[in-house]
């Protein structure tokens, strides 16, 4: 199973970096990370010690394009064009190609937030240095995990909803409204939102002072899980298939 | 190589495949025929082990299906209706691709491709996108992919629809040519007399679902039409056991 996985991943991966709709959402999710970034330097300025948290928060809500066009494709194309009733008659277990699939998806989608983070980490303004107690560096660790736990669970849905939606088109939209909306209720506090909402950062900020609070890396991680689960099953069933000619 | 008996598959409570057994050996070249929405695609996904059946038995190249469905997927070769590619690859891209999911080990794969590109005219098309192909290259890619791996059982759904005269012409030789048919079993689903009368050393007749006709060849004389009728009106007048079998 594992070589058919990496098989599946390694094509789906080039495929991915060959097609237009990975760089075209790479620059659409790096416009909004600098547009996010001039706008909470703006509008909220925060001490150089919770910037690291305003960094994770513009990386949550620019990537969720991103997430959508490199996941929402695998197997509405295939679907579409019907090669995906050539890859199941391949010995490849269900849950190798929905893994395989996946891996790629995930590899593009953090490949192009590391670019992110850098686009929002220029905009942003100066982060400052880390203080003695590594509070800042533990931040953004903690911060930059739940941004890719984030990038998984995004990932995990659009596969799912490319397998349910007839049309990839369809899948991105349908992925990226999820995404948005789990980056908007995590990321919580943006310079048009009410401060006391679920705001990851301010969790982050708590784990800089000794409180660690790893929730948000485990919802996302938990998400991830299901939408893995619930897209090998709909894999299993085959249902595109069940219809008979006219 | 293949032994099916009482494969029952429904969609939404209508069964479209209805307690078919039969049995076919390698060598035998069996061509299924009956009207469209007969099951002979469905059929054809059950032995590929693309679909799973509700319930029967079935073995293929001696593997359960039920059981180890992808040792059978490994010994089967199936070209699916409309012969879909995967559309984000060149033409070699799609025959290593398929092979690498065989886990062929390079050397062979290298050969086979190779072998399979100069049997079905492909080397000038190797370096073409999927996407560039006529629907007549598509059908030729996607043989080329499923016998690849040179497997025991070869499966082939329509493979001469939405062709031209030519084409389809072209495409039937190949199939009844000795690389695609001799030493394993082929068994093919179609519309077309023609392929039927020249590619088959054995006809089954499926009729909702079941199967209603196993005849050595098309009785002369007799289109596909009327094969379907009589099989239908000689299934209809047996016993009920003995229907379907």
């Amino acid at each position: 199973m594992k070589s058919t996985v990496f098989v599946i991943a390694r094509k789906e991966l080039s495929a991915g970096l060959r097609g237009a709709s990975f760089w075209l959402s790479l620059a659409v999710s790096a416009a909004l990370a600098a547009a996010l970034g001039a706008l909470f330097v703006r509008l909220r300025p925060a001490p150089a010690d919770e910037r690291a948290a305003r960094l994770v928060e513009i990386l949550l809500l620019s990537t969720p394009p991103l997430a959508a066009a490199v996941s929402s494709g695998p197997f509405a194309r295939e679907r579409a064009s019907g090669a995906l009733e050539t890859l199941l008659a391949a010995p490849v277990s269900d849950a190798a190609a929905v893994l395989g699939k996946f891996l790629a998806a995930a590899a593009l989608c953090l490949g192009g937030t590391l670019v992110l983070a850098l686009v929002a980490a220029a905009s942003a303004g100066p982060l400052g240095l880390p203080r003695p107690d590594g509070g800042e560096i533990r931040l953004a660790a903690i911060g930059l995990a739940a941004a890719s736990a984030a990038q998984l669970s995004w990932c995990a849905c659009g596969l799912f909803f490319s397998l349910v939606s007839r049309r990839e088109g369809g899948a991105a939209a349908a992925t990226l409204v999820a995404a948005a909306a789990s980056a908007i209720v995590a990321a919580g506090e943006l310079p048009f939102t009410a401060p006391d909402g679920f705001a990851a950062h301010l969790d982050l900020v708590q784990f800089a002072l000794g409180i660690a609070d790893t929730r948000p890396v485990f919802a996302f991680l938990s998400a991830a899980a299901f939408f893995l689960f619930a897209a090998v099953r709909m894999l299993e069933s085959r249902f595109w298939l069940l219809r008979r000619n006219p | 190589m293949v032994d099916a008996r009482d494969l029952v598959r429904g969609f939404g409570g209508e069964p479209a495949v209805a307690g078919v057994s039969f049995s076919a050996e390698s060598g035998e070249r069996v061509a299924l025929v009956g009207r469209n929405g007969a099951g002979k695609t469905t059929l054809l996904r059950l032995l590929a082990a693309v679909l799973p059946a509700d319930s029967g038995a079935l073995a293929v190249a001696g593997h359960d299906v039920f059981s180890d469905s992808l040792a059978v997927r490994a010994s089967v070769g199936y070209l699916p209706e409309g012969a879909p590619l995967d559309p984000d690859l060149d033409v070699a891209g799609c025959l290593r691709y398929g092979g690498a999911l065989r886990a062929m080990p390079r050397r062979r794969l290298r050969r086979r491709l190779h072998e399979v590109a100069e049997f079905c005219d492909l080397a000038r098309l190797l370096r073409l996108p999927v996407r560039a192909l006529s629907a007549g290259q598509r059908r030729t890619v996607a043989l080329a992919a499923a016998i690849l791996h040179d497997p025991p059982v070869l499966l082939l759904d329509d493979p001469l629809a939405a062709l031209d005269p030519v084409q389809a012409r072209k495409f039937a030789a190949m199939i009844a040519s000795p690389q695609v048919s001799s030493g394993r079993l082929l068994v093919f689903a179609t519309h077309d007399e023609a392929l039927v009368r020249s590619a088959a050393t054995r006809v089954l007749v499926l009729e909702r679902g079941r199967l209603v006709g196993d005849l050595p060849s098309l009785p002369p004389g007799t289109d596909l039409p009327g094969a379907f009728e009589a099989c239908a009106k000689a299934a209809a007048a047996r016993p009920p056991e003995e229907s379907g079998k």
